[in-house]
């Protein structure tokens, strides 16, 4: 397992992903898996920097952990920003893939992306912590 | 991410290589809004473009709505990463893709 705690600013999402793509390299992850489980991670990383802390600094501590047994990637994003349950949006985003173009706005997608590409995706908020974890088979 | 532009004409190819995503989407936003004017035919050639995040779909949308009112525009040599992207957001319904 792989814990990484960094200030959630986009100045660190570079950083992030470095990380994640080396790790998903070394545990054998193949290389579609790979850039989908980015692409979700970079969808939630950006979120939190976003929105969790408001205008305040903020920490986001990553866990990157793979279950061999069960070629089961596990990620946890664990953040003491506003409570946020993905689950929410997701409607919303749902519905915005049916809108014509000119009736879609820049608002967000990457939520919709996320819930996709993972198997599972588990939130919870707990003692003042969000807790969110997607789970992938390789 | 690297940007290469092909102009002929009112014809704009733009090719991409890498990735287009949070940190790099801005730089083709700036790109499409210098190049854009007098445009009629529009072409994104992605045979190199590895990923693509939210915030790329949202350039490419931008770009769309654009071309909507001044001529066409087609996504060409998608991988099947970013092929999968389209199509879990409708983008499959909204763009061209050749």
């Amino acid at each position: 397992m792989m814990t990484l705690t960094v200030k959630a600013h986009i100045s660190n999402l570079s950083m992030v992903q470095d990380a994640l793509g080396e790790w998903l390299d070394s545990i054998g992850c193949p290389m579609k898996t790979s850039l989908q489980l980015q692409m979700a991670v970079e969808e939630l990383f950006v979120n939190v920097a976003s929105y969790a802390y408001g205008e305040e600094e903020g920490d986001l501590t990553l866990s990157y952990e793979y279950e061999e047994e069960l070629s089961l990637v596990r990620i946890t994003f664990r953040d003491q920003g506003m409570p946020f349950n993905p689950a929410e949006c997701l409607e919303q985003e749902e519905e915005s893939t049916r809108l014509h173009v000119e009736d879609r706005g820049v608002g967000g997608l990457g939520i919709l992306m996320v819930y996709k590409t993972a198997d599972q995706v588990h939130y919870s908020y707990r003692d003042g912590w969000n807790i969110l974890i997607l789970e992938k088979k390789l | 991410m690297t940007i290469d532009k092909k102009l002929n004409g009112t014809s704009l190819v733009i090719a991409l290589e890498g990735r287009l995503d949070t940190m790099t989407s801005p730089q083709l936003e700036e790109e499409l809004k210098t190049s854009l004017e007098g445009i009629t035919d529009l072409t994104f050639d992605f045979e190199k473009l590895e990923y693509i995040s939210s915030a790329g779909l949202r350039v490419l949308l931008y770009a769309q709505k654009v071309m909507n009112k001044q001529g066409s525009m087609k996504v060409i040599h998608a991988s099947e990463p970013v092929l999968d992207v389209f199509d879990v957001t409708g983008f499959v319904d909204i763009l061209t893709i050749e």
